[in-house]
């Protein structure tokens, strides 16, 4: 007679042997999650790479994704620096859970980081996105821009519904004033580099599981009922500060981000992990997930994420293109009618004379 | 060297021009200015300007080249576009933006705050255009560059708009009234309008040419055209600012008798 124990009533998905070396699927890591975002879920993001890729597959379905600093035509297009038009607000790519937490603290008026700007030449740079292309050329006009942008960060989280937020690293660069904790390492993208004012920092499982669920509770003080999928980039680092290889370093970065996401998945109520990094980094995977130099994501690890995302949502039953084409006709309207009358203007002039 | 398409362009005003002011269609309140002022109207100057609606705004190379065939001229009084502050952003856009005012509080601004340095990346194609204009002249003639017309107050292009049928069309087939037409403010028109000023004055400065500031006289608090000077559209100055900007340009200009 069979001994009865705990894997007997263990589904499927918990065998290796029936789950992964047989009839794999990504889309079996994630069903338990249903639904990840529901029918009329507003959507905004923050982080690495995952939180700007699934900005157009969840549009594509009829998702609203909350934009807050969008340019008017004819400023829009023009080019932009490091993805800074590809999140909620223009802060461009958040790669720490402390950078998250800070920018948020920013947005609420607690935390005003001591060294505000770096004055390069005649340009005010933000040292929290110094890779923007249009700097403010005087420290009112600075102050200005970085006022409107803390406020638009704000309302796009209490504006939605549902907040992704993608880990990226756990190295970073800090002030040895106060712990602000920049994107890059100041004196890469902008700034100088002074031993004496910038330390680096490598988080722990801790730490990081603190500034997300701080983080996190400041979006719920915005809005009570804000829910959050969480999750870790398969993206390797570019380059690591410590002394280990960028492999190693890499793997335990990894390996600290995603304990951590599970922590903070449990401490904090509306958060739901979801395993993109498995996807694309676990045994299972396909060989074709990353690209030749094994840093770049493939498309087709991408579209494998994205596809077991949107499989696993309650998708909107109203389609709102008719409100996406009612603002770009507006927009362009303006504009267009703007100019027309000035040429308009211009022709009429000369049959004056 | 034979003229080059100049059954296009006219030379008006003094049969034998020492001063000509070329440019795009502000360069007619000039024009306007020449022929209203008995004073100027003694000097030997004349506008040079396009019959042609299709030339304008893009008057190429040809229109400046022109110069090297009339002798008589010594310098060229220069007006470029002057309407990048209108043109785009005479109109409430969506969403609203707004620019950093040194004279006014932000606190209260709801608005995108847009760098003015994005602007000067937007305009930055035509102004380039400018300096290779005014490097074509000044190969064998004297430049002065000189400003552009100062932003007209909303109740004064609302007032002048209310009467033109071409606008009210523009606005009706996007199935709005002229009361339904945010302007924007004058504040935001006046601190693009500075900065247009601003580079105008710095590709003087590349191309080693004099630059014209619009004088203060012209100005409603410091901001606006005052309505004397202004034409009946949304845009234009009319012949009294041209006097005025004549009497500004010449002043650097050497006329000896």
């Amino acid at each position: 007679m069979k001994q009865s124990h705990p894997y007997r009533s263990q589904p499927d998905e918990a065998f290796w042997s029936r789950a992964v070396a047989e009839n794999y699927q990504a889309n079996a890591l994630v069903k338990n999650l249903f639904p990840i975002l529901r029918a009329n879920d507003t959507v905004a993001s923050a982080g690495s790479c995952f939180a700007s890729n699934i900005v157009k597959p969840i549009e594509a379905v009829g998702y609203e994704y909350v934009r807050t600093e969008e340019l008017p035509f004819p400023l829009n297009q023009l080019p932009e620096n490091l993805g800074y038009r590809n999140f909620s607000a223009a802060y461009g790519n958040i790669y720490t859970a402390r950078q998250f937490r800070q920018l948020l603290e920013r947005a609420d008026g607690i935390f005003r980081p001591a060294e505000n700007y770096w004055l390069m030449g005649e340009d005010y740079v933000d040292p929290f996105r110094p890779g923007l292309r249009y700097p403010a050329k005087s420290l009112g006009e600075y102050e200005a821009i970085q006022r409107q942008h803390l406020n638009s960060t704000k309302e796009a989280f209490t504006n939605a519904d549902v907040t992704v937020f993608t880990l990226g690293l756990t190295e970073a660069w800090e002030s040895i004033e106060d712990g602000a904790v920049y994107p890059t390492c100041p004196g890469t993208v902008s700034g100088v580099f002074d031993d004496q004012k910038y330390r680096f920092i490598n988080f722990n499982v801790s730490e990081i599981v603190d500034d997300m669920v701080q983080a996190f509770s400041i979006i719920k003080s915005w809005k009570s009922d804000a829910r959050f999928i969480l999750t870790v980039s398969p993206v390797p680092l570019v380059a690591t500060a410590t002394n280990e290889h960028v492999v190693t370093a890499t793997i335990l970065s990894k390996s600290i981000l995603r304990v951590a996401a599970s922590e903070v998945s449990k401490k904090i109520s509306g958060v739901k992990y979801f395993p993109a990094y498995e996807i694309v980094t676990g045994p299972q995977a396909s060989e074709n997930s990353f690209e030749d130099n094994r840093r770049d994501v493939t498309q087709f690890a991408i579209d494998t994420v994205m596809k077991s995302l949107i499989s696993n949502c309650e998708l909107p039953k109203d389609n709102d293109e008719m409100l996406i084409q009612k603002v770009t006709r507006t927009e362009k309207t303006s504009s267009s009618i703007s100019r027309e009358l000035m040429n308009a203007e211009c022709d009429e002039v000369v049959l004056e004379w | 060297m034979p003229p080059i398409r100049s059954d296009i362009w006219t030379v008006e005003g003094s049969d034998k021009p020492r001063v000509v002011a070329a440019g795009h269609s502000h360069i007619l309140s000039l024009l306007g200015g020449l022929h209203s002022s008995a004073e100027l109207k003694q000097k030997p100057l004349a506008v040079q300007y396009s019959l042609d609606r299709a030339l304008w705004p893009n008057i190429g190379d040809g229109y400046w080249q022109n110069f090297q065939n009339l002798p008589s001229v010594e310098t060229v009084v220069v007006c470029w576009n002057g309407n990048q502050h209108n043109s785009q952003f005479l109109l409430e856009s969506e969403p609203a933006i707004s620019v950093h005012q040194d004279f006014t509080s932000d606190e209260k601004n709801e608005n995108l705050v847009i760098p003015l340095s994005m602007f000067d990346e937007l305009w930055l194609a035509d102004f380039k255009v400018l300096e290779r204009a005014m490097r074509i002249v000044s190969s064998t003639k004297k430049v002065v560059l000189i400003g552009t017309p100062p932003p007209k107050s909303e109740n004064e292009i609302r007032n002048n708009l209310s009467k033109d049928e071409f606008f009210i069309g523009l606005l009706a087939n996007a199935g709005m009234k002229i009361d339904d037409a945010r302007i924007t403010s004058d504040i935001f028109r006046f601190v693009l309008w500075k900065r247009i000023q601003q580079n105008l004055e710095r590709i003087s400065r590349v191309v080693g040419v004099p630059f014209i500031h619009v004088p203060p006289e012209v100005f409603d608090n410091g901001v606006t055209l005052k309505p004397e000077f202004s034409a009946p559209d949304a845009s234009h100055a009319n012949h009294l600012f041209g006097q005025v900007m004549w009497k500004a340009a010449l002043k650097s200009i050497a006329l000896s008798e």
